[in-house]
C-alpha cells in the first residue's frame, strides 16, 4: 500500500480518539478540517488504523462509506456483544428489499429513476420503507434529483468494513454495461416529485 | 403450452426471468420471444395488481411483442432496435442484483453485526468538566472541622432512659421456655409476677399465638376459671 503523504504516527492517534469519542459516523471532511489535513489523509488514516487492528487481533474495526467514518466492533465478536448490549435480532429483509439495498449498495448512490431502471418496478414504496428501518438515505437533498444510498448502518449489519467488501463488488459496481444500462434511461428527464422525509 | 409454473414475482422483470430460467434458456432476444406467449398469458391469469404494477408490466409487454415481431418477420423494418437490445440488457443487470441480493440476504442472516455504542459518549453541559476552582486541600480540612462543631450540640443531648416494653415475640419466647420445662401449666401461675395490665395483656397475646402455632393446648373448664396450658407433641 502507497500513500501520497505518509500517515504519521500522530495523526493516526488523533483520528483514532476522535472517532473513539464521537460514537457516531462522522464526515471525513469535518475530520481533516479539525486535523488540519486532506480527506485523502484521514482516509488513509482509517485503512492503516484498520490494517494494524486486524493484524493485532484488536475488537474494533472503522466502517469507511460514503465521506463518513464510524468507529465498530468487530464482526467476529458480534454475539458476545449483542448479549451484552441486550439487543434483539434483525428482523428478515424481503425480497423486494433485498433488489433494492443490493442495487444501491452497489451502485449508489441513485436518484429513483435509476433504481427503478434495474428492478423494472416503481420504487417508492420500497424506498420509504428501507428509509424508515433505518438502511437507506438520501443525499443531496436540495440538489435537482434526490439520490439515495445505503447506510452506515446497513454495512455494518453486514459485517463489512465498506461496500466493496460486498461480494463481486468489483464487477457489480465497475461493468461498463451496467453502468450505461443504468444511464441509460437517466438522461430522460426525472419526474419531478417530493422527496419522501426519512 | 407448458403448465407455468411460476413462484410469486416481485414486477416484470422478476416475471420475465423466472420464466426465461424455468425453461432453462440465456437471455437473449430470440429466447425473450420464446416466452412472450407465457407472459402475456399469465398477465391474464393475475387478477390483483395495482394501476401502477399494471404500467410497468404493459411497458415489458409491449418490448416483448416489438422483439417477437421484428424475429417473425425480420425483412420488415419495425424499427426498435436499442429497446429490443435494451430490455436484454436490463433482464442480464436484473438478474445479477438477484444474485447479489442473495448473497446479501446470507450476510444479513450471518447475523456478524460490528456494533456501535449504543448512544454517544458526548454530553452537551453548560458547565466545563474537571474540579470548581475554589477546591483545595485546606478548604476541605475547614470545612471537615465545621462539620465537627455542628456535631457537639447533638453529642451533649441529656441521656434519658427509655422504658422497656415487653414485645409478644420476648413473651412467646418466655412461655415456650416455661411451658417445655414444666409440660403444664396454668394461666393465673404464668401471670403471678406480672408487673402492670400491658404484661398481662401482652401475655395473653403470646399464649393465643402459641396456640396457632399449635405448639399448645389451652383448656378452661368454666368461664373466668383458670386456664390449663399443654404443651403439644411435636
Amino acid at each position: 500500500m502507497s500513500t501520497p503523504t505518509p500517515i504519521t504516527e500522530a495523526l493516526r492517534g488523533k483520528f483514532e480518539s476522535i472517532l473513539f469519542a464521537a460514537g457516531k459516523p462522522l464526515a471525513l471532511k469535518k475530520l481533516a478540517d479539525m486535523l488540519g489535513v486532506t480527506v485523502g489523509d484521514v482516509e488513509a488514516a482509517a485503512r492503516e488504523l484498520n490494517e494494524r487492528y486486524r493484524e493485532a487481533g484488536h475488537g474494533l474495526e472503522v466502517i469507511l462509506h460514503q465521506g463518513e467514518a464510524l468507529m465498530v466492533t468487530r464482526p467476529e465478536y458480534s454475539d458476545l456483544v449483542r448479549q451484552f448490549l441486550k439487543v434483539e435480532e434483525l428482523g428478515e429483509l424481503t425480497r423486494p428489499q433485498l433488489e433494492a439495498l443490493s442495487v444501491l449498495a452497489y451502485r449508489g448512490p441513485l436518484s429513483k429513476p435509476e433504481l427503478e431502471q434495474v428492478r423494472g418496478v416503481n420504487c417508492s414504496l420500497i424506498l420509504r420503507n428501507l428509509m424508515i428501518r433505518g438502511l437507506v438515505e438520501v443525499v443531496g437533498e436540495d440538489g435537482p434529483v434526490p439520490h439515495y444510498q445505503v447506510t452506515v448502518d446497513f454495512i455494518r449489519y453486514l459485517g463489512l468494513s465498506a461496500t466493496s467488501e460486498l461480494p463481486e463488488y468489483d464487477t457489480l459496481s465497475r461493468d461498463e454495461n451496467l453502468g450505461q444500462a443504468i444511464v441509460g434511461i437517466v438522461s430522460e428527464p426525472a419526474p419531478t416529485e417530493p422527496v419522501a422525509k426519512g | 403450452m407448458y403448465e407455468i409454473k411460476i413462484e410469486k414475482f416481485q414486477g416484470p422483470l422478476d416475471l420475465l426471468l423466472q420464466l426465461i430460467e424455468q425453461e432453462e434458456l440465456d437471455i437473449t432476444e430470440v429466447s425473450l420471444a420464446q416466452v412472450t406467449d407465457q407472459y402475456l398469458e399469465y398477465l391474464k391469469q393475475v387478477e390483483e395488481l395495482n394501476p401502477e404494477e399494471v404500467a410497468d408490466f404493459l411497458v415489458v409487454a409491449a418490448k416483448l411483442l416489438l422483439i417477437k415481431s421484428r424475429l417473425l418477420l425480420p425483412t420488415l423494418d419495425l424499427g426498435g432496435e436499442e429497446e429490443a437490445s435494451e430490455l436484454e440488457r436490463q433482464l442480464r443487470l436484473y438478474q445479477r442484483f438477484i444474485a447479489a441480493g442473495r448473497a446479501i440476504d446470507k450476510l444479513w442472516r450471518a447475523g456478524h453485526v460490528a456494533w456501535v455504542r449504543p448512544k454517544p459518549l458526548i454530553l452537551k453541559r453548560e458547565e466545563p468538566e474537571g474540579p470548581p476552582p475554589n477546591l483545595s486541600v485546606d478548604g476541605l480540612r475547614q470545612a471537615l472541622g465545621r462539620v465537627i462543631a455542628a456535631l457537639e450540640p447533638i453529642i451533649k443531648l441529656p441521656q434519658v432512659t427509655l422504658l422497656k416494653v415487653i414485645s409478644i415475640t420476648e413473651k412467646i419466647q418466655a412461655l415456650k421456655a416455661m411451658i417445655l420445662k414444666k409440660a403444664h401449666l396454668n394461666w393465673q401461675s404464668l401471670i403471678k409476677g406480672a408487673k402492670d395490665k400491658t404484661e398481662i395483656i401482652v401475655s395473653f397475646l403470646a399464649l393465643l399465638e402459641l396456640v396457632k402455632q399449635r405448639q399448645l393446648i389451652a383448656e378452661q373448664s368454666a368461664l373466668f376459671q383458670d386456664i390449663n396450658l399443654t404443651r403439644l407433641e411435636n
